[in-house]
């Protein structure tokens, strides 16, 4: 690349729009948000999660409730996001945590979400879906619950 | 169908293969770039990364092999999951020291993908850079890489926390991995790792945590010790009351054997079923190479689709079974590192019987790439693929996958040198499926088989060709004229010889073919259509000689005089014009071709 097109290269990304995200669980149904991009909460007769993306830094904000009689397990190291473009990354929990005694409730925050922030890439999650897998040990089977947020970006 | 060739660029290194590449075509290249073109392709096996697979696999990691794999995965050329289940098994055949030098390399390529800016924006960096962590961190006990590299990279990520010069994501991943390396030197959250401090984790059920302490702390007996409480933790949340009512044999057992295998002999098999939405489905497509007698599957999506290696079949979450005794219905083992005390089926109870198949160590079957022709004819019966899965050495299930064959095109067998007969053929036609023909030629070179699907009769051939005849020899050419002398014109050139006449085409050959229908309905016409015999081709006649050049010209003189007593001029010689060139031969008459051969005669009996 010669000096002016590098030069021109990097005015272009200079001018890129940056994106501000924010995102609407959109299955299961959850209840109302509670305040902006602030967590929303889903609950069955097992189980009540607690959920926010925040992408502001670049993590799930998620939080399990234990309502059987029994201990709960969230097999935290198999937590998967799926993107829009069905590109699957595997979260981690930041603190190790353990399983959810019953009626007890553990929150974690998980990593890493990475999403583009500027330009085509940011605009293009807009109204796109990202789904969120947390594999369970409740009642003593397997389960897998399934969270599916609506994404929408705003320019900043 | 037609046989498309794709050629791809290894990420790179400028080196192009033809695509797809199946695991024994990889073998021959053994090469990095061919490596990472393997592993680019949907459905390539990390086998071919296995230094103890039975099956095709790259002969050692050099350092060349080594920088190709990782750069295929810091370049985005091999899908990370792919990536790294490569670079696991390729450790299970490695000695200690090329482990190190591969997780110089890991160490390395994690340093400079951490360090990029993309990090925080782009998802695939970030998978990549987690790929490499999952790797490292996750790798065998016992096996790291160098000293001086691990502490400069450790050094390097310390001091970027406390100075705060890592960007979020970043020092997301970092923590976790300096977290996992103060395990290694035997401390948590800065205390010492005992038993007691697991017995806690353990009534927590942090799993996390105690999977790290049984993979990554540095005493042997610690990490049983964790390996116990993982187990524990695992039996408390078991779905199996047999597994909770016997916890202590079972603990032992997975201490033991890494899994809890449930003894056949003692646990009849009920049922078995294929899960539909985890079992692999594919449709195989056989290429024929009919003079070898060799033949390769393929994964087909149908026409016009992209040809592609077949994956590998782990029956793991898609093979289930129900046995008496056993509570729950149960599939095949997980790793043992998974610690798992569910009651399972082992690898080695599971038989595909199949000749196209063969187990690996890891427990996947493979399909053998380079097959022989023997072994795809007898597919040609079944309406598709069927697999058949033994348990315990009993039927239970089979996989049926979608069966074609590519058309061979033409089979034509041609007579032995210049111009001569075609030999004489037999040929049998067998229709054991109505999709399908099985054509068996047999000659004086041999017998050569291929299936022909019944929709490829239209573009299939089979026969004798009689062999081209001799060509004629070209003409001499004309000798050149001579050379005028003095005021004399040149010569005039020879003319070319005619060339000769080129030989006959050889005669095809006799042609006898059966077509035995045997009981399916066959279209006798259309298969009698597609037998042969043919004449070869007269040879072409020689050229004509080229005429000779002409003679060139003598030189002419210059006349001479002299003055005499009267002061006259007196001409002495009145001299001369140059010579012309002679004119050149004419060129020789080109010789005819050939007679082309006479087709043999064809015989069809239809039984």
């Amino acid at each position: 690349m010669d000096a002016r097109v590098a030069w021109i290269a990097v005015v272009l990304a200079g001018c890129a729009p940056t994106y501000r995200y924010s995102f609407d669980l959109t299955e299961p149904l959850g209840s109302p948000q509670l305040q902006d991009n602030g967590p929303q909460v889903v609950s069955d007769a097992d189980v009540q999660a607690d959920l926010r993306i925040d992408a502001d830094g670049d993590k799930v904000v998620i939080g399990v409730q234990n309502k059987t009689d029994q201990v709960l397990q969230v097999e935290w190291s198999n937590i998967t996001l799926t993107r829009p473009d069905g590109s699957v990354t595997t979260l981690r929990p930041g603190d190790d945590v353990g399983w959810v005694k019953p009626g007890e409730k553990v929150a974690a925050e998980l990593f890493p979400v990475v999403l583009p922030h500027k330009g085509d890439a940011a605009a293009a999650y807009d109204g796109r879906r990202l789904q969120l897998a947390v594999p369970m040990i409740v009642r003593r089977a397997a389960r897998t619950y399934h969270f599916t947020f609506t994404a929408h970006t705003r320019k900043t | 169908m037609r046989q498309s060739i794709l050629l791809v660029l290894a990420a790179g290194c400028g080196a192009h293969f033809p695509m797809p590449m199946t695991a024994a075509d990889f073998a021959r290249y053994d090469s990095g770039p061919a490596l990472v073109a393997y592993l680019g392709q949907p459905d390539a096996s990390p086998a071919v990364c296995d230094l103890r697979a039975r099956g095709p696999h790259v002969s050692a990691f050099t350092p060349e092999v080594r920088a190709a794999l990782v750069g295929g995965l810091e370049h985005g050329a091999i899908e990370p999951g792919l990536w790294g289940r490569c670079i696991a098994v390729a450790q299970k055949g490695m000695t200690p020291a090329q482990t190190a030098d591969l997780l110089d390399d890991v160490l390395r390529a994690y340093r400079e993908l951490l360090a990029e800016g993309s990090l925080q924006s782009d998802p695939a960096v970030a998978t990549r850079v987690s790929t490499l962590q999952r790797l490292y961190l996750d790798r065998r006990a016992g096996s790291d890489a160098h000293a001086p590299v691990i502490a400069g990279i450790v050094d390097e990520l310390r001091s970027a926390m406390k100075g705060n010069h890592l960007s979020p994501v970043a020092r997301s991943f970092a923590s976790e991995l300096l977290e996992t390396i103060d395990v290694e030197h035997g401390t948590w959250q800065g205390k010492p790792v005992d038993t007691a401090l697991m017995d806690e984790l353990a009534a927590a059920g942090n799993e996390l945590t105690l999977t790290r302490f049984a993979e990554r702390l540095p005493q042997p007996a610690l990490r049983d010790e964790a390996k116990r409480r993982l187990i524990r933790v695992h039996i408390v949340l078991s779905a199996f009351d047999e597994v909770r009512a016997a916890a202590q044999a079972v603990e032992d057992a997975v201490m033991r054997d890494g899994h809890n295998r449930v003894a056949l002999a003692d646990h009849a098999l009920g049922k078995a079923w294929l899960d539909g939405n985890v079992a692999p489905f594919r449709n195989v497509l056989v290429r024929q190479h009919v003079w070898p007698q060799l033949a390769t599957l393929l994964g087909y999506g149908g026409p016009g689709t992209t040809l592609s290696v077949l994956p590998e079949l782990k029956l793991r979450g898609s093979l289930w079974a129900e046995l008496d005794g056993v509570s729950h219905p149960i599939t095949l083992c997980t790793s043992k590192r998974a610690l798992d005390p569910t009651p399972c089926l082992a690898s080695a109870d599971i038989a595909l019987g199949s000749p196209l198949t063969y187990l690996d160590k890891g427990g996947a079957f493979h399909f053998r790439d380079d097959l022989a022709e023997r072994d795809v004819l007898a597919l040609a019966a079944q309406d598709d693929l069927s697999l058949p899965i033994a348990i315990g050495g009993k039927p239970a299930v089979s996989l049926h996958w979608g069966l074609y064959y590519e058309s061979p095109g033409s089979v034509a067998l041609g007579g032995d040198g210049v111009g001569a007969r075609g030999p004489d053929l037999e040929v049998r036609v067998e229709h054991p499926n109505a999709a399908r023909y099985v054509y068996t030629v047999s000659g004086p070179s041999g017998t050569y088989s291929t299936v022909v699907q019944a929709a490829d009769l239209g573009s299939f051939h089979v026969g004798s060709t009689g062999a081209q005849g001799a060509a004629g020899d070209d003409g001499t050419a004309g000798s050149d004229g001579t050379s005028g002398g003095e005021c004399e014109d040149g010569g005039p050139g020879g003319d070319g010889g005619p060339g000769g006449d080129g030989g006959p085409g050889g005669d095809g050959g006799d042609v006898h073919a059966v077509i035995a229908c045997g009981g399916i309905a066959c279209d006798s016409e259309a298969v009698a259509a597609t037998i042969f015999s043919a004449g070869g081709a007269g040879g072409p006649g020689g050229s004509g000689g080229a005429g000779g050049n002409g003679g060139s010209g003598g030189s002419g003189r210059s006349p001479t005089t002299h003055t005499d007593d009267q002061g006259n001029t007196v001409t002495d010689d009145p001299g001369c014009s140059p010579g012309s060139s002679g004119p050149s031969g004419s060129r020789g008459m080109d010789g005819s071709s050939g007679s082309p051969g006479n087709p043999g005669r064809v015989t069809v009996e239809v039984r």
